[in-house]
C-alpha cells in the first residue's frame, strides 16, 4: 500500500488519511426520489444544471412566447382599452408553433439523452422503477409545458387587472384558458415525449415531432376551412378530433367566446373532444411506460 | 460526385425510421388531396392544401433530407473516416447533396404536381407551376439546410425555426421578409409559369438569382466548412 | 439496510438459476454461493458474467430457478437489492455534457441519499477514486481510465454493502489497469465492501480475488477460493541460461536421479518428497558453470480450470 505521507503523483488513486466512512445517514423513499428526478429534469428543459449552451433555445422560445403578451400590455397601459385584444386562451392558439418547437426540441432533452448515452442502465440499477422514472420524466416535460402555456396568461391576467377590468370575469376567463392549456399541454408531451423514447437521434425525433403535429394541425385546418365553405360543418367538427391543437381550439370555442373555423355544436360532440383529449395523453403515457418497461428487461 | 458517398448517403436517408416518415409526408399531403377533391371542387381546396404542401411538407422533407445525409455523420464521428480519405470535401459535399436534392425533388416538389393534378385536372398548367416553384424552393432549401448540418448539431430546430417563425409567422406580419424567404421565392417562379398561383412581388429575376446564389452559396459553405472540420464534445 | 451486512449472510445464492433468451441460453441451472470479500467472475465473452450480473440486480428477469442477493429474493425484493448494491456496467454510460461531479450527485440522489449527504459522498468516493480537478469537466472529454473511475465513483456513492464490477478494466492500457485492480482491492479489503468483479482476462483476477467464480457456456465450471486454484503443484520450475544449457542441465540431473521435462525454455522438475531438490539444483548449476535464471514452485494458472474442463468432457 501507498505510503499516505507521500505526496500523491499525478492522477494515481491514493487512499488518503481520512480513509472510507460508511454512509449511515437516511436513505429516501421512492417518493422523495421520484420528486428529485421531476425537479431535476424540470430545470434540465430549460438548460439549468447542464452546459450553457443548452440554455439558448429554451430560453429564446419562451423570451419570443411571451413577447407578444407584453407587447399587448404595454399597448394596453398606454392606449387604455377597456378589453383585452386577445383572449386568454386565444393566445396559446396563436403561438402554437413556438409552442410545438419547444415540446419537440425539449422532449429528446428528457428521453432521448438516457436512452442514447445508456446512462438508463445506471437508473434501472437503482431503487426506481421504470415506470416511476417514464412518469417522473414525463411530468418534468409537463411542468415545463405547463410554464411555457400559462405565463403568457399570467402576464396578460395582471394587465388586465391593472387596467381595472372586471375582476370576476377576468378570474374566470383566465381559469377556463389554464384549464384548457393543462389538455394541451398533457397531449403535447404525451406526444414528443413518445417519440423522442422511440427515436434516439435529437434532430431526428424534433423533425418527427414538429411534422406530426404542425403536418397534422394544418391538414386538419384545411379541411376544416373546406368544410365551412362547402357548408358541411360537421365534417370540419369531426376533423377536428385529429389533432391536439385542433381539440384545443374546439374546446376554445366552445367553452370560450373565441370563434373558430368548425366548433363542435352540441354537447354529444364537446364531450368527444373531451374524452378524445384526454385519451391521447392518456393513451401517450402508456406507450412511454411500456417502451421503458421493454427498455428495462431487454 | 463519389459514387461510393452517394450510396451511403443514399442508404443514411431511406434506413428505417428515417425513410419512413420521409415517405408519410409526401403521402399524407396526397391522400389530403384525394379526399379533399372529394369533399369540394371549390379554390379553396386547392388553395389549402397547395399552401400545407409548399409552406409546411416541402420545407420540412428538404430539413430531414439534409441533416438525413451529413446529420448522424456528424453526431457520432464516423465524419471522421470520409474526411481522412482522399476524396475533396467539396466532393463530399456536393455528392451528399446530390442524394438529398433528389430526395426533397421526389418527396417534396413532385408531391406537388401530383396534388395539383389531383384537385384539379382541368388546369395542369397551374399543377406543373405549384411543381416547379417547389423544385426551385427545394433546391435552395435543401443547399441552406446541409449548410447548417454542417456547422451546428442543433441544425434540425434552426431550420425549424428559420422555416417556421421568420418565413411563416414573421413572412405574414411583415412584408419585407419576403426578400428574404425562400417560399417567396419559389412562388414567384411558380407564378411566372401559371397566373393562377399568387406571387410575392419580388420578381422572377431577383427569385431565380436569389435561390441560385442562395444554393450556390450554401454548398460552397458546405464543402468550405468540411475543409476545416474539428470534432467538438456533445452540445 | 444495516451497514456490512456483507459479512453475515451469504452475498449472493442461486439455485439452479437459468435465463433463456431462446436462441441463446446464457445462464444454464446456475447453482453457487458468494460470501464476502473480492470475487472474481470469470469466463470467456459470452459465458454469461453480464447477464448473471444483470439477473441478480433484477434489470432482467430470469427464466428459471432463483436466487437472493443480501438476503432479498431478485424476484419479489428487486427494489431492496438495489438500493444496497452499486453497479458498474460494461458497456457506456455516461452522458458527454455533464460534469463527473454533477454526474454522480445527481446518481446519488437518484438512490436515497438527501441533497447534502449525496453533495459530501460524491465529493468523497470522487476522492477516493482519484478524480480530481477532472471531476468539474464534462465527461465527453474523458481518457477511458477516467471513465471508468467515475462509473466507479457512481457505484460506490450510495455506500453499497455489495459492488457488482463488470469489466471495470475493458480498454484501460496496464498502467491504469494496474491503478484499477489496486482499487477494486482496497474497496473489497478496506472499505469493506462485498465486490463481485468479471473479467475475461483470467489472469488479472488471479492477484486481487479471494474468490473466483469460474463460468463457461452459462454453465459453472468451478468455484472456490483463489488460493485453491493456484495451489502449488508441486512442481519446480527451473531456467538456465549458457552454452547448451538447458540440455546439460537435463543431463546432469538425469544423472542424479532427478527426472527432468523440458517445457519450451524452461524444465520442470517433479519435487514432491524431495525438499533438497532446491540446493542440488543449484549446486548442479554451479557445477556446470552456467547461469540459473529462476528456480520457483509452479502455480497452477485459472487457465488450467478450462483445459481440465476440456479434459473431463473429451474423456
Amino acid at each position: 500500500m501507498a505510503d499516505p505521507s507521500v505526496a500523491t503523483p499525478e492522477g494515481r488513486s491514493v487512499i488518503h488519511d481520512l480513509g472510507y466512512r460508511p454512509y449511515t445517514g437516511p436513505r429516501l423513499g421512492s417518493g422523495p426520489i421520484a420528486r428529485a428526478l421531476v425537479g431535476t429534469g424540470f430545470r434540465n428543459t430549460f438548460g439549468l444544471g447542464r452546459s450553457g449552451r443548452s440554455k439558448v433555445l429554451p430560453f429564446l422560445l419562451l423570451g419570443l412566447n411571451l413577447l407578444p403578451a407584453f407587447i399587448v400590455g404595454g399597448v394596453m397601459v398606454l392606449v387604455g382599452l377597456d378589453e383585452l385584444p386577445i383572449a386568454f386562451a386565444e393566445y396559446a392558439s396563436t403561438t402554437q408553433v413556438l409552442l410545438g418547437i419547444f415540446v419537440a426540441s425539449q422532449a429528446p432533452v428528457l428521453f432521448s439523452r438516457d436512452l442514447r448515452h445508456g446512462t438508463i442502465s445506471l437508473y434501472l440499477a437503482r431503487p426506481l422503477r421504470s415506470d416511476t422514472y417514464a412518469l417522473a420524466r414525463w411530468s418534468s416535460l409537463l411542468g415545463a409545458t405547463l410554464l411555457f402555456l400559462v405565463l403568457p396568461v399570467l402576464v396578460l391576467y395582471t394587465v388586465a387587472l391593472l387596467g381595472e377590468m372586471d375582476v370576476s370575469d377576468q378570474t374566470a376567463d383566465a381559469a377556463v384558458a389554464i384549464g384548457l392549456a393543462a389538455l394541451l399541454a398533457l397531449s403535447l408531451t404525451g406526444v414528443a415525449g413518445l417519440i423522442a423514447s422511440w427515436s434516439t437521434r435529437r434532430g431526428f425525433a424534433v423533425a418527427a415531432t414538429i411534422a406530426l403535429l404542425l403536418i397534422g394541425n394544418g391538414i386538419v385546418t384545411a379541411i376544416q376551412e373546406i368544410a365551412r365553405e362547402e357548408g358541411q360543418p360537421q365534417v370540419g367538427e369531426v376533423a377536428g378530433l385529429f389533432s391536439p391543437y385542433s381539440l384545443y381550439r374546439g374546446l376554445m370555442a366552445s367553452w370560450t367566446d373565441v370563434e373558430t373555423a368548425t366548433p363542435p355544436t352540441s354537447t354529444a360532440m364537446e364531450v368527444t373532444y373531451l374524452v378524445v383529449f384526454l385519451a391521447l395523453s392518456a393513451a401517450c403515457l402508456g406507450g412511454l411506460v411500456w417502451r421503458y418497461r421493454r427498455v428495462a428487461t431487454a | 460526385m463519389n459514387t461510393t458517398i452517394l450510396r451511403l448517403s443514399a442508404q443514411a436517408l431511406l434506413g428505417r425510421r428515417r425513410g419512413v416518415v420521409l415517405v408519410l409526408i409526401p403521402a399524407v399531403l396526397v391522400v389530403l388531396a384525394v379526399v379533399v377533391s372529394i369533399l369540394t371542387d371549390d379554390e379553396i381546396g386547392y388553395e389549402s392544401v397547395a399552401n400545407l404542401g409548399f409552406t409546411l411538407a416541402l420545407p420540412l422533407v428538404a430539413l430531414l433530407a439534409a441533416t438525413a445525409v451529413l446529420g448522424p455523420e456528424v453526431d457520432d464521428g464516423s465524419i471522421v473516416y470520409l474526411l481522412s480519405k482522399p476524396v475533396s470535401r467539396h466532393v463530399i459535399a456536393r455528392s451528399k447533396y446530390a442524394v438529398a436534392w433528389a430526395a426533397t425533388m421526389v418527396l417534396g416538389a413532385l408531391p406537388l404536381l401530383v396534388v395539383g393534378l389531383v384537385l384539379d385536372a382541368s388546369e395542369p398548367r397551374q399543377a406543373l407551376a405549384w411543381g416547379l416553384g417547389a423544385a426551385v424552393a427545394g433546391t435552395a432549401y435543401t443547399a441552406l439546410f446541409l449548410g447548417l448540418a454542417a456547422v451546428t448539431r442543433h441544425a434540425v430546430v434552426i431550420g425549424l425555426l428559420f422555416v417556421l417563425i421568420w418565413e411563416g409567422v414573421l413572412g405574414t406580419a411583415f412584408a419585407g421578409v419576403r426578400w428574404a424567404a425562400i417560399g417567396g421565392w419559389g412562388r414567384e417562379v411558380a407564378g411566372e409559369i401559371s397566373p393562377l398561383v399568387p406571387v410575392v412581388g419580388t420578381g422572377l429575376t431577383y427569385a431565380v438569382v436569389a435561390a441560385a446564389f442562395v444554393s450556390v452559396g450554401s454548398l460552397w459553405f458546405t464543402g468550405d466548412r468540411l475543409r476545416s472540420f474539428t470534432l467538438r464534445g456533445d452540445e | 439496510m444495516g451497514p456490512r451486512l456483507a459479512r453475515v449472510v451469504p452475498v449472493v445464492h442461486t439455485e439452479r438459476l437459468t435465463k433463456d433468451y431462446g436462441p441463446v441460453l446464457a445462464l444454464d441451472s446456475l447453482t453457487l454461493d458468494i460470501g464476502p470479500g473480492i470475487t472474481g467472475l470469470v469466463g470467456a465473452n459470452g459465458a454469461g458474467k453480464s447477464t448473471l450480473i444483470k439477473v441478480l440486480l433484477g434489470l432482467v428477469p430470469a427464466t428459471g430457478g432463483r436466487a437472493e442477493v443480501l438476503g432479498h429474493d431478485i424476484g419479489s425484493d428487486g427494489a431492496a437489492i438495489r438500493a444496497a448494491v452499486g453497479y458498474l456496467p460494461e458497456h457506456d454510460c455516461l452522458p458527454p455534457d455533464v460534469s463527473a461531479s454533477d454526474f454522480v450527485v445527481h446518481l446519488a440522489t437518484m438512490s436515497g441519499l438527501p441533497r447534502v449527504a449525496a453533495r459530501e459522498r460524491a465529493a468523497e468516493v470522487l476522492r477516493h477514486v482519484g478524480l480530481a480537478e477532472e471531476r468539474y469537466r464534462p465527461m465527453g472529454g474523458y481518457s477511458t481510465g477516467m471513465k471508468q473511475k467515475a462509473k466507479l465513483a457512481q457505484a460506490l456513492a450510495h455506500d453499497p454493502s455489495l459492488v457488482l464490477l463488470d469489466e471495470p478494466t475493458n480498454g484501460l492500457d496496464p498502467a491504469a489497469r494496474d491503478e484499477m485492480l489496486g482499487l477494486v482491492q482496497r474497496i473489497g479489503r478496506d472499505f469493506g465492501i462485498a465486490v463481485i468483479v468479471t473479467s475475461h482476462l483470467l489472469g488479472e483476477l488471479e492477484r486481487v480475488s479471494d474468490h473466483v467464480v469460474v463460468l463457461d457456456g452459462g454453465r459453472l465450471l468451478r468455484a472456490s477460493r483463489t488460493d485453491d486454484f493456484l495451489d502449488a503443484t508441486g512442481v519446480l520450475i527451473v531456467e538456465v541460461i549458457g552454452q547448451d544449457a538447458q540440455q546439460r542441465m537435463a543431463d546432469a540431473l538425469t544423472g542424479v536421479g532427478v527426472m527432468t521435462i523440458p517445457r519450451g525454455s524452461v524444465l520442470t522438475v517433479d519435487a514432491a518428497g524431495s525438499p533438497d531438490l532446491h540446493d542440488l539444483i543449484r549446486d548442479t548449476a554451479t557445477d556446470l558453470g552456467v547461469g540459473l535464471v529462476r528456480l520457483h514452485a509452479d502455480h497452477r494458472r485459472i487457465e488450467d480450470v478450462f483445459a481440465d474442463a476440456e479434459e473431463t468432457s473429451d474423456g
